[in-house]
Order: C-alpha cells, then structure tokens, then sequence
C-alpha cells in the first residue's frame, strides 16, 4: 500500500513536471473537501462513519484549447454503518484509488465535463454475530485482502473563481466499475462511493466540491 | 394487462428468488420411536447450554403426545461441532451425542448465513439409543420457488429406543 502510493505521488510529480515543460500552461492542484466530511457530521445518519477521505487532484491543460487532463489519486479508510439484517456488526473499510479524465470546457458558460478510467484497490474487514440464545452467541470475523474493481467515471463540473489563484469547482459525478471479488458486497467501495447490495457491478454517482490552486 | 399479470406472477414464481436459511441458532428435528409401552420423560437437557428453558418445554409437548412416535425440535450449539442432550426416562437415562460441521458464510442479498455439513468423522452420532439415523440436509433452499422449493430441511434424526 505504501509502495503503491509513493510511486503515485512520484508519478504525479512526473506527469506534472513533464506537462510543464512540453506545455507550459497552468497547472492546477486541487484537494476534495466535501468527501468523508458528512461521515464526521451525521455519523449515525451517514452511510459511512468516521471515515478520512483523501483525494488530490492535478489537471493541466492540452495543447488544444478548453482541452485538459486531470489525474487523481485517493485513500479512504474508515467503517460503514452496519447492517444488522445481514449479521454484520462491525465493517471496516480501506483503499487506495487512481483516476484520470479527459476533459473538455464549454467556450460560453463555465461548465466542463470529463470521463475517464479509474481503479480501485480495496480491503474489506468486519464482525458477524449469530445469536445463540440456548447454547450462546457466535462471533465470526471476515478479511477480504486487495479487493480490485475497474471502470470509469465521468462528471460535469461548474468552476467559480475565488481569486486569482485560487478556485472551487462543484461537480456531479458518477462511476461504474466491475469488481475481481464476489464473495461479499460491500457498502461502501473506495472512489466509487456508496454500492449498498452490489456483489459484482458497482454504480454510484454523487456530489462533490474540490479546492483548486492555480501553480503557474 | 389484466390477462399479464397471472402471467408475470407465474414467472415470478418459477424463477424463485433466495433462500436466506434460519439465520440464526439452529435447530435439529428428531423424531423418536417409542414402541408400545408408553413412556415418560421426567427431563431433558443440554450439555453447556446457558438457558434450559427450550428443552423444558419439549419435555411437556412429549409427555402429552400420545402417538408411539414422539417429535422433538432441540436446538444446537453454534460454538462447538458437537451438541450432547441427556433425556432422562422414568425407567431409563439415555445421552445422545450429534455431530456435525457449522458452516458460516456470506451469501448475496442475505449477508451471513449458517449451515451445516455432514461431519468429517465417521460415526454421525454417539448414543446410547439402540438405534440412530441421522440425515443431514441443509438448512438452506436449494432453489426457492413458490409455494417452498427444493431442501432446506436441515438435520434430521430417527431414534428408536
């Protein structure tokens, strides 16, 4: 997971230095800050409780115009409410997750939209509880290791300025992605978002605001 | 639309949908031949159960039967692979150690689910019944349809005094 990361960091670096160079136009740096924070906020009303999500973004413009690229990495750990009905007591969730989008803005109105291909690399772990009212209750645990899922994810953004520098970008967004692992549907998947009773193909759209700074 | 809809209930019905087990302590039916001579139970418990109460109440439903084959519905341990009831006659006491697998697993749309297997040893049971049989189903459906489907009984037992 470390390894995974650093290399991503490194290799943002890279694409950003790279990008500099050939284009040398801006290079915006960007950090979610609506997403984990609800989880803070409703911790028993919220799908999710108590859970960091992290998700950096650099996007750079191409050589053609209102063209661009955004490349993003993500980690989310923390737990998901837990669903009774299902045995489960307990549910606790990490991952590590890239996307990457093309990106096209609309000439008239400050509106731009983007898709692209994401992955997801997740871990999956959680108590059940049978309850045993003649003999006693049984406790079983659950460990689901480097759980993958593959897709893309595209959105619709609107950017408002702040100041020169500074701007905050309101998007929709929406994922798909099928998942290497079947044997137990998760919540909550890492950068896909909420997939409540999705074992194999998960969808998930949502609504997320993103802090950017302008570099040069 | 009208004339559709038996139609669709049909289909529905055929393609079935899952079958989510007991979730939660199971139980064993166990079905005793008494011969005879009538009998009495004066009682029946469980070893290492925290609450006697279910056996109690199986001990008045089988003094009040008056068929020579005598029905039960005990529950088993979750915690061991193994549940050991004594019933204690009036002329008699007899211990009958069941066997079996637990078997917990995540099943789509149910979450947790509890079944059982039939025991990686040999012998089914250790009793001192002069006969017993013991059939293990599963106590999941195997296809759930209307009205019931296929399996889902769980483990069975016949003893014969």
């Amino acid at each position: 997971m470390k390894t995974l990361l650093s290399s991503l960091i490194l290799s943002i670096l890279w694409v950003n230095s790279y990008a500099q160079k050939i284009y040398s136009t801006p290079v915006y740096v960007g950090l979610d800050v609506v997403k984990g924070i609800p989880s803070y906020v409703f911790p028993e009303k919220y799908f999710i409780k108590k859970t960091i999500i992290i998700e950096p973004y650099v996007r750079f413009n191409r050589q053609k115009p209102g063209k661009s690229i955004l490349i993003s990495a993500g980690f989310a750990n923390g737990s998901s409410k837990v669903d009774t009905s299902r045995q489960i007591n307990a549910h606790q969730f990490q991952g590590i997750y890239f996307k990457m989008a093309f990106e096209a803005r609309n000439s008239r109105i400050p509106i731009s939209g983007g898709v692209g291909p994401m992955l997801s690399i997740a871990g999956f772990k959680g108590k059940y509880k049978f309850k045993g009212p003649t003999f006693g209750d049984y406790n079983g645990s659950f460990h689901e290791k480097e759980n993958m899922a593959f897709g893309a994810e595209g959105y619709v953004a609107y950017d408002l300025a702040l100041s020169k520098k500074l701007s905050l970008r309101f998007l929709i967004r929406n994922a798909i992605a099928l998942r290497s692992g079947d044997s137990f549907a998760a919540d909550y998947f890492p950068g896909i978002g909420y997939t409540k009773d999705m074992s194999q193909l998960l969808f998930s759209g949502g609504f997320s605001t993103q802090l950017f700074f302008r570099c040069k | 639309m009208k004339k559709l809809l038996p139609l669709l209930l049909i289909i529905f019905a055929l393609y079935g949908c899952t079958d989510c087990g007991p979730q939660q302590e199971l139980s064993v039916r166990i079905s005793i031949n008494t011969g005879k001579d009538s009998i009495h139970l004066n009682q029946l418990y469980a070893l290492g159960a925290v609450d006697q109460q279910v056996f109690q109440k199986q001990v008045a439903y089988f003094n009040k039967d008056q068929y020579f084959s005598k029905q039960f519905e005990l529950p088993i341990s979750l915690l061991a692979d193994s549940t050991t009831y004594v019933f204690g006659f009036n002329n008699r006491t007899d211990t009958l150690t069941l066997f079996y697998q637990r078997d917990f697993y995540y099943k789509d749309k149910c979450g947790f689910v509890i079944d059982t297997k039939q025991p990686a040893r040999l012998e089914n049971s250790i009793s001192t019944f002069s006969q017993v049989h013991v059939n293990y189903e599963s106590y999941l459906k195997e296809k759930f349809t209307f009205p019931s489907g296929i399996g889902g009984n769980g483990i069975y037992l016949d003893i014969t005094l």
